[in-house]
């Protein structure tokens, strides 16, 4: 089956940062994947270039088994695309922006633009200029999604979604999945990307530093756990767990990485008066400190 | 053909169309209105042909400072500048507006993530500019012909119709040529600054060739000169004159659609 996208050796360079660099990826369909990395990382400029918005200056990029730039149009027609903080017609309103861009495809389907808008609960007979950001963002992933293409670019579709939006964009997102439709969106936040997707890649300042399936991700992932005694206790011994890392004794509070499921832990905190016990999900910036910590020990830089 | 974005181009503009349109034929109008008033002021007509030449120049030169009949007033009141500028101006804030203007705002991000080529979106933009200079054009040429009527104002229909043509095509070429920059460069600001400086500069090149004849080949570089050097309100057509202007514009619209095709889209 033709990979939804492939890229070899993909590099967007704009004189100092906010490139590509050397992405090889295989995204299959049916899949969601998500794009994880903090802002300015790159995952703008990957989805641009993956809609021939901007061009790579090296490597090669195939949608839809079709060429990034070459076949742009014919892989426009089966592609729905949400951009970050996304620009709008501003004077229209929703419906009459939705119905001009079906026009442009040369399918648009009224009722499908209604059945979506109720679903996401957004009023498309206002003006864009005076609707919330969040209402906007509704008004782009109805546009993104009407017309059900094969695959779909989401730029951080859910930053101004309110939880129970995002609920229903994540239902949205499985069903074009059970359908073996494929999703791609970028993210800068964990949770979500663990909420909704198969697979993730991690990119840092324009290299994809590390592809795995959400369920690795979160194993390999530390959590930060505070474990606050009545009276103060030897840290020597909790550092002694195994998956018991980068342990901080501060009065009557130990600070800890667990890796791993927790109950070495507890049953050694148990033998103490336990005031107050806290564990964390890692924040995404430790995740990568987590790659990158392992990386450089794997691959130790060359001396030169 | 389809014609999506040029429907949405003209419709984003109805309003500023409306505008430019009631303006620029109450101008005209007010003009022509005028001009009974004018004839029949020996002692104006008489303080007029005293101007320092360079005066005269900046109106469009000797030959149309004529404000003893019709042709020549319109000629100075209209046609050797303000009637172009007008036009102009609305062409280019139109043509810098219309494509680098909703690149800067982020929209061509969505539009060209559609099953558009760029070419046609160009091509479009630039076929809306120019269906809205024509309405501009042929709205105050009616609104000059029904007051001049009013007025017994004189002046041949056709002589009319070549003078705004000239101004019409004028317009189209700095207009295109802001469509143009903005398609190279994905700025609004760079375009209007220099289409604007275009049709300054070829304005002056134009006065000042009047009357510095080292300058007097240059002027077939100024769109002013080309759409307005003859005086076609009283001398009629320049067919030559009128066609570079055309090709001109048909050769930026071509350069804009090459340009756009092959840059990345700002964000």
């Amino acid at each position: 089956m033709t990979a939804a996208i492939e890229t070899v050796g993909l590099t967007k360079s704009y004189g100092r940062s906010r490139g590509i660099v050397d992405v090889d990826l295989v995204v299959e369909p049916g899949e969601v994947f998500g794009f994880l990395g903090p802002n300015g990382a790159g995952k703008t400029t990957m989805i641009r270039v993956l809609l021939d918005l901007i061009r790579a200056s090296g490597g090669s990029a195939l949608v839809l088994g079709l060429d990034a730039h070459a076949d742009a149009v014919a892989i426009h027609r089966q592609v729905g695309y949400v951009a970050g903080n996304p620009a709008l017609y501003d004077r229209l309103t929703g419906r009459e922006l939705c119905a001009w861009l079906g026009r442009l495809r040369g399918a648009g389907d009224p009722s499908a633009v209604d059945a979506l808008a109720a679903r996401l609960a957004v009023d498309l007979d206002r003006p864009i200029r005076v609707l919330s950001t969040g209402n906007r963002q509704k008004v782009a992933l109805v546009q993104a999604f009407v017309h059900r293409p094969d695959l779909l670019l989401l730029d951080e579709p859910t930053s101004g979604l309110d939880p129970i939006v995002q609920e229903t964009f994540e239902e949205m997102v499985h069903e074009v999945a059970a359908d073996g439709r494929t999703v791609f969106l970028s993210s800068h936040r964990l949770d979500e990307v663990q909420q909704v997707c198969d697979r993730v890649g991690i990119i840092r300042e324009g290299r994809l530093i590390a592809v795995d399936r959400v369920d690795d991700l979160r194993n390999r992932a530390w959590r930060s756990v505070t474990v606050e005694f009545a009276a103060p206790v030897d840290g020597a011994a909790f550092a002694a767990l195994p998956g018991i890392g980068a342990v901080v004794v501060e009065g009557n509070t130990v600070r800890m990485r667990a890796v791993g499921d927790l109950d070495a832990l507890v049953k050694l905190a148990a033998a103490h008066h336990v005031v107050d016990l806290v564990s964390e999900p890692p924040e995404l910036e430790e995740i990568f400190l987590g790659y990158f910590e392992r990386t450089a020990t794997e691959d130790p830089p060359r001396a030169d | 053909m389809r014609t999506e974005i040029l429907a949405r181009d003209l419709h984003d503009h109805r309003r500023s169309l409306l505008a430019w349109a009631i303006g620029i034929a109450l101008y005209a109008a007010l003009i022509v209105v005028v001009w009974p008033s004018i004839r029949d002021s020996a002692q104006l007509t008489k303080a007029f042909r005293d101007y320092p030449d360079a005066l005269k120049q900046l109106f469009g030169g000797e030959a149309g400072f004529d404000f003893g009949t019709s042709a020549g007033y319109l000629n100075a009141e209209l046609f050797s500048l303000m009637y172009p500028l007008m036009l102009a101006v609305f062409a280019i804030a139109f043509g810098a507006s219309t494509l680098a203007g909703e690149e800067e705002r982020g929209v061509l991000d969505l539009v060209l993530a559609y099953p558009v080529r760029r070419g046609r979106v160009v091509t479009e933009k630039a076929v809306a500019l120019l269906v809205g200079l024509a309405g501009l054009a042929v709205v105050s040429t009616l609104t000059m012909l029904l007051v001049g009527l009013a007025v017994s104002l004189g002046q041949g229909t056709s002589a009319l119709v070549a003078a705004v043509t000239g101004s019409a095509l004028v317009a189209a070429a700095t207009g295109t040529f802001a469509l143009f920059v903005g398609a190279w460069r994905g700025s609004r600001s760079a375009a209007i600054g220099a289409a604007a400086a275009v049709f300054v500069g070829g304005y002056l090149v134009q006065v000042l060739a009047g009357f510095v004849d080292a300058l007097d080949p240059l002027r077939w570089v100024s769109p002013m000169y080309l759409a307005n050097g003859t005086t076609p309100i009283r001398n009629g057509w320049p067919l030559a004159q009128y066609a570079a202007l055309g090709v001109v514009t048909a050769v930026l619209v071509l350069a804009s659609r090459r340009v756009f095709e092959r840059r990345d889209l700002g964000h």
